[in-house]
């Protein structure tokens, strides 16, 4: 038995290598997924060490208990006379106190260096060389006021020099420092591209607007005490407002945080490798399904001189096993080159990852194995239900495999598998499930599964009906092109099938950006009140980042500007806003307004009380203080990260998309206390009454100028902007998808290159009553094509579907628009139609070559 | 146009007379030790408005003959001529072409496009050459043939004999220089298969159409006009006029002599 598996192997040595291929991607990529995260992990695990060793303890801000799920936020700084008491405690060498802020740089050139992917930091100097992570390279230490050392991967990019100026802006305007220093550390492949400023103590305190602050305290103990001991001293001296950790939590903390980072990016790329293997699934099933009808002579002889069924089974399961298993070891090389190509899309984004050599751990070499062989296997498993029940004597009479179910099961059937994934979709869309995204996902999965199961059907009806425009000057080529594309419809619905899930998660994507961009612009619509807003940006676009709430206050002085209004968030190391209020164990976003100007440059409705500068306090959502059964007036307990407030609600208001989702709004004068590192998101800008626009925007950019990376835009500017934005996440997803697609492409290759191998007679005969060439391969390349776009048509629908449900979901976050991108669409179809065209190139060529004799030699 | 005409056709006047004609045409598989010469020099006419049989034993070479004269297959050396034209002249694009005009065929089984009606398979070469076949003709073929009211089936649909007749149609549908057929009856009843041979006599008499069939039955032999025996690749003799005794005799003799 397993020699004839080997012989049916080696047989078909192209149908062999195009059903391992299709697993072969799928199961790279999840080894790629594994591969590069365990290599960043490890890499970076070693860089922490390096850099974290020779701190013995680390002292900074406690913060409460319900922020430790929050990731890199920026520490809150504290009283420096912190500092005086860790001095004081037995066992400590040498203690520092740390300084660090976001910031932007301008180059002698007036090049803007601002938070790409990685952040540009704005940090003291470490004077004591244990503790310092950096070391002088050239140069000497920022010792003096105007001086800055830059680190050298910064200094190599915007080639600076020792004795050049360079801007620096942080909470404080641009000022001219002049590089005294290039500085390097051997941890740098850890800070992913972070570029660095080092000022002095002071300076940097000054820039950052903490004068007499630290944001941390690092320790070097004595050789008489153990840094257990040493930490829960400080701890002791210092109370509980304050959080000592030995350097090993700390290294440990960083680690498990980037644990945390690296398992989303992982889960996010695993997403993928899961469509793609789902939809190499599809083409599995399919080969083997062909291989068996077309082996039924074979297996019926096999059962005629006396194979068990069980024979048969393990013949068609054990050929799929060696399929999975050479799958499985190639994939888990695959991955390598995956892991490599990943971490150039990323790089190409703009986030430097740190190189390291690879890692295979054991767990991703056995799970290449397992998925390799496990799916393959899985899908042989129908197929080889189906070959074993064939009679000898049927098929030997060459009946081979007609439909063994009713098509009325077959409609029950895939009725109800699309039933079972609306349930889940919709479940994972609306029902609170403690992981939706896994309902949406298999609810997705069902839902082609059931189309795909009632795709037969489809396929006459739907085939005749897109080709009938062309089949006028498509001649006898057209004509047969689509009669071979009907002929088998469940063979030519499950190749559509595969070729629908790339497809339609591709079309879901563009109708769900398209719907996005929509909403998004709608929003702005009805919420820009004023005639500019103040925003940050890098140039390659990228999130809003946050900048200095100066400039707002500088915008107010200009001349023909009647108010400037920042909206105050938090910034965090990843550069999203997104400050958390913790009550009531809801975790909401606030932000912080000047109350004085806030109705005019905000489109919002108060329904009760009065937002009064002199009125400060707190803003409430009418929802959520529906929900708490807060009245105006009432006093509410709120706990921010490092800090507690009881704050009166002065107002209730209509939610309003102007607030950024934000639930609570508060003075910006309590949102700067309880924020220390508190900086604008946006600001509204509102022009006096009859002034020349371009005039004043003028203005405002000059007095812009002082804030690098700032973007003075109106209201389409805005627009505009952000559709790029989303069009950006966009691309990225689809480059992804596009592996889905290639594999599914790949099915028609397999599935007609079958066909062509079991209508060898008929082509012959073709070719022996005048089919050119060229003739014979438009008739294929027809069928490819008509395949192609029954897989793009059912995608279409599926996906437009399936946009559209969650975008009903997602109606409270604002996703009001839905909007079907037509141009897109229609490119989408005519790709669609192109990957048809190209998908028939090789078995065209294949059946071209078909010997005219062999319609007339008897097999 | 090619640079010489003279190599493309055959100048003698008594050429036009001949729809198909081999000259010293040898034809082997193989290499070495076990090479097989399927035709072996040799030389053979045909004549136009003529039912021509090719009979000869199991691997006598005539099923090469008849793919080398109708240019399916290419000939080791020797010339091929058909309807007047050098066959190695042509290049593969030309052969096609000849294919659907100058030639037709009825294979022993597998004639037929299964995903297509009985019109359209007789309507095939001339489709494939963007021609629009003569209405006329077509009519009188269906009417010869009886297939009036089997034009719409799928070949699925039709009987052995029925779909033999249909790929006898489409043979004659271009009205080709020769029909090659290579035991169009073999896999018929007797009754069938007469009617099919019957038939192509009819359209060969009518209207001056030519027929090479090669076939190991007698009696469908004596459908011919003239038959043509070979043996090892060589052709051993011929008769005209044969009757079904008259060729059976002849087998016997040559049997013998073997
Ligand atoms: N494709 C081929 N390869 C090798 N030998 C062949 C091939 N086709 C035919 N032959 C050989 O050529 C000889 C003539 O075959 P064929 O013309 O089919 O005979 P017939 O039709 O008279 O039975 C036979 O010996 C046969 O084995
Ligand atoms: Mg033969």
């Amino acid at each position: 038995m397993i020699r004839a598996t080997l012989k049916s192997i080696l047989g078909h040595k192209m149908r062999f290598a195009l059903t391992t291929f299709s697993i072969v991607i799928g199961v790279a990529f999840v080894s790629g997924s594994f591969v590069l995260t365990d290599t960043l992990s490890e890499t970076f695990d070693n860089l922490f060490e390096d850099i974290l060793s020779d701190v013995d303890v680390s002292v900074r801000k406690a913060t409460d208990e319900a922020f430790d799920d929050m990731m890199m936020q920026m520490p809150d700084p504290f009283s420096d006379e912190a500092l005086a008491v860790v001095q004081g405690v037995e066992g400590v060498a040498q203690a520092e106190g740390a300084v660090q802020g976001m910031g932007t740089y301008v180059t002698p050139e007036g090049e803007q260096i601002v938070f790409e992917m990685a952040p540009a930091l704005v940090m003291a100097w470490h004077e004591i060389p244990e503790l310092a992570v950096f070391e002088i390279l050239e140069g000497v230490s920022p010792t003096e006021n105007g001086q800055v050392v830059i680190d050298s991967g910064t200094a190599e990019d915007y080639d600076l020099e020792i004795g050049e100026t360079l801007g620096v802006a942080a909470k404080l305007a641009l000022e001219d420092f002049e590089i005294v220093g290039i500085a390097e550390s051997p941890g740098q492949g850890a800070m992913m591209g972070a570029k660095f400023a080092f000022l002095s103590r002071q300076e940097a305190q000054r820039m950052l607007e903490i004068d007499g602050q630290f944001h941390q305290i690092s320790v070097v103990k004595t050789d008489d005490v153990t840094r257990e001991e040493l930490r829960d001293r400080i701890q002791a001296d210092l109370g509980s407002e304050y959080e000592v950790l030995t350097g090993d939590q700390a290294t440990e903390e960083m680690t498990e945080q980037l644990g945390q980072g690296l398992g989303y990016f992982k889960s996010f790329l695993l997403v993928f490798a899961l469509i793609a293997l789902f939809v190499g699934t599809f083409l599995i099933v399919n080969t083997f399904s062909i291989v068996v009808a077309q082996r039924s002579r074979e297996l019926a002889l096999l059962r005629a001189i006396g194979a068990s069924r069980r024979q048969v089974r393990l013949s068609v399961v054990a050929e799929s096993a060696l399929v999975g298993l050479l799958a499985g070891f190639l994939g888990l090389f695959g991955g390598i080159v995956v892991a490599g190509l990943l971490r150039g899309l990323i790089g190409i984004i703009g986030i430097d990852l740190p190189s390291g050599s690879n890692v295979i751990a054991l767990r991703t070499v056995i799970l290449s194995f397992v998925v390799g062989i496990g799916v393959t296997v899985v899908s042989a498993v129908m197929p080889a239900l189906k070959a074993s029940r064939v009679s000898p004597i049927a098929a030997l009479r060459g009946e081979g495999f007609t439909a063994r179910h009713s098509s009325g099961r077959r409609v029950v059937t895939g009725v109800f598998i699309i039933l079972f994934g609306l349930v889940l979709l919709f479940l994972g869309l609306f029902a609170d499930t403690s992981n939706p995204l896994a309902f949406i996902g298999f609810g997705a999965a069902g839902l082609f599964v059931g189309i795909s199961v009632l795709g037969p059907f489809v396929v006459r009806p739907v085939i005749t009906a897109i080709s009938r425009p062309a089949m006028s000057r498509a001649g006898v080529p057209g004509t047969l092109g689509v009669e071979n594309a009907q002929r088998n419809p469940r063979r030519t619905a499950s190749t559509a099938a595969a070729l629908m899930i790339g497809l339609g998660l591709s079309l879901f994507v563009l109708v769900f950006g398209d719907s996005f961009k929509a909403s998004a612009s709608k929003a702005i619509d009805e919420t820009f009140a004023g005639d500019f807003m103040l925003q940050r940006g890098s140039d390659t676009g990228g999130p809003p980042l946050p900048f200095s709430p100066h400039l707002a206050e500088e915008v107010q002085k200009v001349e023909g500007v009647y108010a400037a209004v920042g909206l105050r968030g938090q910034p965090n190391m990843a550069g999203i806003g997104g400050p958390w209020v913790y009550e009531e164990e809801h975790s909401k976003a606030v932000i912080g307004v000047s109350f004085a100007d806030v109705e005019k440059g905000i489109n919002f409705k108060v329904l009760e009380g009065e937002v009064s500068e002199d009125n400060p306090g707190l803003l409430v959502h009418d929802a959520e203080a529906e929900e708490f059964g807060w009245l105006l007036g009432d006093t509410v307990k709120m706990q921010f990260p490092t800090a507690e407030r009881e704050l009166q609600i002065k107002a209730i208001y209509e939610d309003s998309r102007a607030l950024a989702g934000a639930k609570y709004v508060m003075t910006s004068e309590i949102f700067d206390e309880v924020f220390p590192n508190g900086q604008d998101m946006f600001a509204f800008v509102i022009l006096d009454d009859g002034v020349d626009i371009e005039v004043v925007r003028q203005r405002i950019e000059q007095a812009a100028e002082s804030y690098p990376g700032i973007r003075v835009q109106d209201q389409n500017e805005i627009k505009e902007d952000q559709r790029d934005q989303i069009d950006q996440l966009l691309g990225l997803i689809l480059v992804l998808l596009v592996l889905a697609v290639f594999i599914s492409a790949l099915g028609i290759v397999n599935t007609l290159a079958l066909s062509i191998f079991e209508r060898t007679r008929e082509i012959g005969l073709l070719r022996a009553v005048g089919m050119t060439g060229f003739q014979l391969r438009r008739m294929i390349t027809w069928e490819s094509v008509l395949v192609s776009l029954l897989g793009a048509m059912l995608g279409a629908l599926s996906g437009i579907f399936l946009a559209w449900a969650v975008m009903q979901a997602l109606a409270e976050e604002g996703f009001s628009e839905f909007s079907i991108p037509v141009v897109s669409t229609v490119i989408f179809f005519v790709l669609s139609a192109v990957l048809g065209v190209l998908a028939a190139v090789f078995p065209a060529r294949r059946a071209a070559k078909v010997d005219v004799l062999s319609a007339v030699t008897v097999e | 146009m090619q640079t010489s005409q003279q190599t493309k056709s055959v100048d003698s006047v008594e050429e036009t007379r001949l729809a198909a004609q081999a000259i010293n045409v040898r034809k082997t598989y193989g290499s070495g030790d076990t090479v097989v010469r399927a035709l072996d020099d040799l030389t053979v006419s045909f004549e136009r408005g003529t039912f021509h049989a090719i009979m000869g034993p199991s691997g006598s070479g005539k099923s090469t003959l008849l793919h080398c004269l109708a240019g399916l297959d290419d000939v080791s050396s020797g010339d091929v001529f058909l309807g007047g034209v050098n066959l190695a002249t042509l290049t593969e694009q030309e052969r096609t072409v000849l294919r659907r005009t100058a030639v037709g065929f009825v294979f022993q089984s597998f004639n037929l496009i299964p995903t297509l009606t009985a019109e359209e398979n007789v309507l095939l070469p001339s489709r494939l050459g963007g021609q629009k076949m003569d209405p006329e003709w077509l009519a009188t073929l269906v009417r010869t043939l009886g297939l009036e009211d089997r034009l719409t089936h799928k070949p699925g649909e039709l009987s052995g004999g029925q779909q033999q007749r249909v790929a006898a149609a489409r043979a004659f549908a271009t009205r080709p220089d020769v029909v090659f057929a290579d035991e169009p009856t073999g896999a018929l009843d007797s009754i069938s298969g007469g009617s099919l041979l019957a038939f192509m006599r009819e359209i060969v008499e009518k209207h001056e159409q030519t027929v090479v069939m090669v076939t190991h039955d007698p009696t469908a032999a004596s459908y011919a006009d003239r038959v043509v025996f070979l043996a090892d690749g060589r052709i051993i003799d011929e008769l005209s006029d044969p009757t079904a005794d008259k060729v059976l005799d002849r087998m016997k003799t040559l049997g013998s002599h073997s």
